[in-house]
């Protein structure tokens, strides 16, 4: 049953360096975006995989009443393992970060995870197979490095804006940007309990126009002022009326709200649509004009 | 360093140590009683 087990994490293995050393050789500029959007599966997998036989001794040990070499083993893998997911998490948060055009400096992930790898390698070379301390402090150490040189450092500069005046609006843009995420997401969770395909492939389109536009609102986000009112009006309103449309909707059918919801559904994707327009070609006033538009609209309809 | 070497390089290092140590353990762990009790030696010093 072992040699199965070692079988199977031998092959996984290989087949996860295999990913590996071809992502690194075969990928070309043209295959891959020049900001990564996901961190590759492979690399974060490699470590799980790594550390399987240090649960399988940690079992067997336990099963042959090995005190020590269990201790070392169980704890050692503990370590090992919460390398691993802080190695993947400062993996993911190092491509959100990439793909941001404002951050704030992110939580040094990978450097913890690497600490913790070697720790969980030193403690399994001393109390796992036996080595002498000053050995398994070598294992430790060149896990370190290894991780260091392999997933590389964190980021460690974040991307200030400043506002025309000059000031650091860096936290505020940050806030209003969560904020935004925040209602767009609330407005793909109550799309999730509207049973029409039609309506919920408009909210879909609505979604991921608002996100094209927090995009935008990114690239220049000099202009907080704007930035603000886009997600005050537009997308609190769209958030209530789609939440408010979910729950009635739920209750009862009726045709008379569900063509409301429509034509309000129509509007504000036009309006989005024209939004991100005059966003790309950074005609502010006349952005100014379409949100008010849109508000005396919504206020008209009932539903702001 | 060029991206490439540093990280064909961390990868061996990578597999130098937590793989080597991995396999190591669970090879410890299935091997006879004598060899498990040596295993024992410099983790706990004899009395």
């Amino acid at each position: 049953m072992i040699r199965v087990f070692a079988l199977v994490v031998i092959l996984a293995t290989i087949a996860v360096l295999i990913l590996v050393v071809r992502s690194k050789l075969v990928g070309t500029a043209e295959d891959e975006p020049a900001v990564p959007n996901q961190p590759s599966p492979a690399k974060g997998l490699l470590m799980f995989l790594l550390t399987l036989p240090v649960l399988i001794a940690a079992v067997v040990a336990m099963a042959r009443g090995l005190l020590m070499p269990m201790i070392g083993n169980a704890v050692g893998y503990g370590l090992l393992l919460g390398g691993a997911w802080l190695l993947w998490r400062g993996l993911v948060s190092e491509a959100v970060y990439a793909r941001r055009l404002v951050a704030k400096t992110p939580w040094p992930l990978k450097t913890s995870g690497g600490v913790l790898i070697g720790l969980g390698t030193g403690l399994t070379a001393w109390l796992g197979v036996g080595h002498h301390p000053g050995i398994a402090f070598a294992f430790g150490v060149v896990a370190l490095l290894g991780c260091r040189l392999f997933y590389g450092g964190d980021p460690v500069a974040p991307k200030r804006v400043t506002a025309a005046s000059g000031l650091d609006t860096t936290d505020q843009v940050l806030a209003a940007l969560a904020q935004a995420e925040h209602s767009i997401a609330a407005v793909e969770q109550s799309s999730r309990d509207i049973r029409q395909p039609e309506l919920n492939q408009r909210l879909r389109r609505v979604a991921a126009l608002a996100r094209e536009i927090l995009t935008l609102l990114e690239e220049d986000p000099r202009d907080l002022r704007r930035a603000r009112k886009f997600l005050n009006v537009y997308l609190d309103g769209v958030q209530r009326v789609v939440e408010g449309y979910a729950r009635t909707h739920a209750r009862a059918a009726s045709p008379d709200l569900d063509a409301n919801f429509r034509r309000v559904l129509t509007s504000i994707e036009e309006v989005f649509n024209e939004q991100r327009r005059k966003l790309l070609e950074s005609d502010i006033m006349d952005l100014d004009v379409q949100i008010e538009v849109l508000t005396s609209q919504l206020k008209r309809e009932g539903l702001l | 360093m060029p991206e490439f070497p540093r990280k064909v390089l961390g990868l061996l290092l990578i597999l130098a140590a937590v793989g080597v140590a991995s396999w190591q353990a669970l090879a410890v762990s299935c091997s006879s009683p004598a060899a498990a009790a040596e295993t024992t030696r410099h983790a706990v010093p004899p009395r």
